[in-house]
Parts: structure tokens; C-alpha cells; sequence
């Protein structure tokens, strides 16, 4: 489906690209925030203006989610700032709150499990997000963040360990 | 519903609805104002390039113009004529020579 709407993208249709961020939209932005960006929104947006800019340098058209989240990755990395992490951490609750929060995780679950996510390594809880939260393959993770196949597999293993942890121990 | 299932939905949130539109039109807008920038990038480009030619071949179009000129010049006065009458007269000008837009 986003091979199709990519190839007019590329062709310089706007609608078929405003297409492509209303379909991959939320689940990046989801993305981001879980993986501890609090300027996630700006990043995401930068991420798709990048993504038209460089529509000619997408190979393989089917792969257009996993190349986004990747440039959305780099433009993250390239945000970081000792003082921004700081005032991330006070912001979290409020970044939080603006998502879609599912019904079948409690409220002390999820203290725990923003508590215990919030301390995991950036690398490991995007791998873990997008994973277990998106339901992605470990080899397009691999792909999209541009890390080994097996360091995506430890990073999910040992991440979910951790959060399943903390999730047991709240109970 | 068991821990794993629910971990997911916890890793799988995504934003709110209310939300998406706003951030759709924000990124078209910064994806159409790009899209000005690289434009505007071409035109320039193209006019420098231009200019450059007209520059260069600037003896040889001085000789042709001094030539042409004189020719030139009533067709050149009755046309700055007629435009100016078609500015000066407005729109109701435009509508009566059959030329309105619109």
C-alpha cells in the first residue's frame, strides 16, 4: 500500500504524501514518546519533511515505514541535549497524558511501567517499543535503527524482562 | 488478559485522534512552505544562469539592439500606450476588450 502512494510522492504529489503521514503518523509519534523524546511531535515532523526531501533516496518502496522511523531515529539522536533529558524527565507525566492510554494496563501498571521504561537505555526501549508495541520484526528494526540483529534481540529480551518485572512486582 | 498482552497495549499507545489533523496539516504546511524554498532555489538559479548568458553575449545583443531599435520604437510607444490606458481604466477596460479573468 505505501509503495503505491510513495511512487506519487516521489512523482511530486502532495496529497499521496499527506496520505503517507496520516497513515504512519501516530504510530511515530507513539513511537517517540515511548522511547522517552519529549519533543516528539517536532521531531516526528521533521522526520517527515526529511522523508519528502529524500523520497529519491528510498530504494525499496515497500520498506518506506522502516527508512522513516530511521531518519525519525537520527533526527532524535541529533535533538539530544543534556538539559532537554532533564527537563524531559519533569515533562513526562504531562507528554504522557496526550496519548490514547489502553484500558487494559492499571494505573499502578503503568506508573510502573513509565518508572521502569524511563530507566531503560534509549536504544533498548525503542527496540521494545516498536517490537512489542508495534508489533515490528527484530530484522526491521534492525534495519530502521540501524543496529545489529542480535543486539535488537538482546535489547527486546532483556527490556521486556525488566518491564515484566516491574509489572509482577506492582501486583 | 495476560502480562505480556498488557505490556503490549502499554508499549503500543498512541496519541490522541483530536490531535492527528493538527499535526497533519503542520507537516503539509512545512512540506508545501519546502517545496516554495525549492522553487524559488530553481527560479534563482535560473535567472542567475540567465543573466549570465545575457551578460556574456552582451556586445553581440547591444549591436542588434541598436539596430532593431529605431524600427522597434512606434510599436514600442503605441503598446506602452494602450497599456497604460488599460491600467489607468481598470477593470471596466478589461471587460469591454472581452479580456476579464474570471
Amino acid at each position: 500500500m505505501d509503495a503505491a502512494l510513495v511512487r506519487q510522492a516521489r512523482a511530486g504529489s502532495q496529497t499521496a504524501f499527506a496520505r503517507l503521514v496520516a497513515i504512519h503518523e501516530k504510530p511515530l509519534r507513539g513511537f517517540l514518546r515511548k522511547s522517552g523524546w519529549i519533543d516528539a511531535d517536532d521531531i516526528a515532523q521533521e522526520a517527515f519533511v526529511a522523508a519528502w526531501a529524500g523520497l529519491h533516496k528510498l530504494r525499496d518502496d515497500e520498506g518506506f515505514r522502516a527508512w522513516l522511523y530511521g531518519v525519525a531515529w537520527r533526527k532524535a539522536l541529533s535533538h539530544r541535549r543534556g538539559a532537554q533529558r532533564a527537563a524531559a524527565r519533569d515533562e513526562a507525566w504531562r507528554g504522557e497524558q496526550e496519548l490514547e492510554t489502553a484500558a487494559e494496563v492499571g494505573p499502578e501498571d503503568r506508573m510502573a511501567l513509565e518508572g521502569a521504561l524511563a530507566t531503560l537505555p534509549e536504544d533498548q526501549r525503542a527496540c521494545v517499543t516498536l517490537c512489542l508495541g508495534q508489533g515490528w520484526s527484530h530484522a526491521e528494526v534492525s534495519d530502521a535503527l540501524g543496529l545489529p540483529l542480535g543486539t535488537v534481540k538482546s535489547h527486546v529480551t532483556r527490556g521486556r524482562e525488566r518491564l515484566l518485572a516491574v509489572m509482577g512486582g506492582s501486583r | 488478559m495476560s502480562l505480556d498482552d498488557q505490556l503490549a497495549a502499554f508499549l503500543g499507545e498512541t496519541p490522541r485522534q483530536s490531535r492527528a489533523d493538527l499535526f497533519s496539516a503542520e507537516v503539509m504546511k512545512a512540506v508545501e512552505r519546502r517545496v516554495f524554498i525549492d522553487r524559488l532555489w530553481t527560479v534563482a538559479a535560473g535567472a542567475v544562469a540567465i543573466g549570465l548568458v545575457l551578460w556574456a553575449c552582451a556586445p553581440v545583443l547591444d549591436l542588434a539592439v541598436s539596430r532593431l531599435a529605431p524600427s522597434l520604437a512606434p510599436v514600442a510607444a503605441l503598446l506602452t500606450f494602450v497599456g497604460a490606458a488599460m491600467i489607468a481604466g481598470g477593470p471596466g477596460v478589461w471587460r469591454r476588450l472581452g479580456l476579464s479573468i474570471g
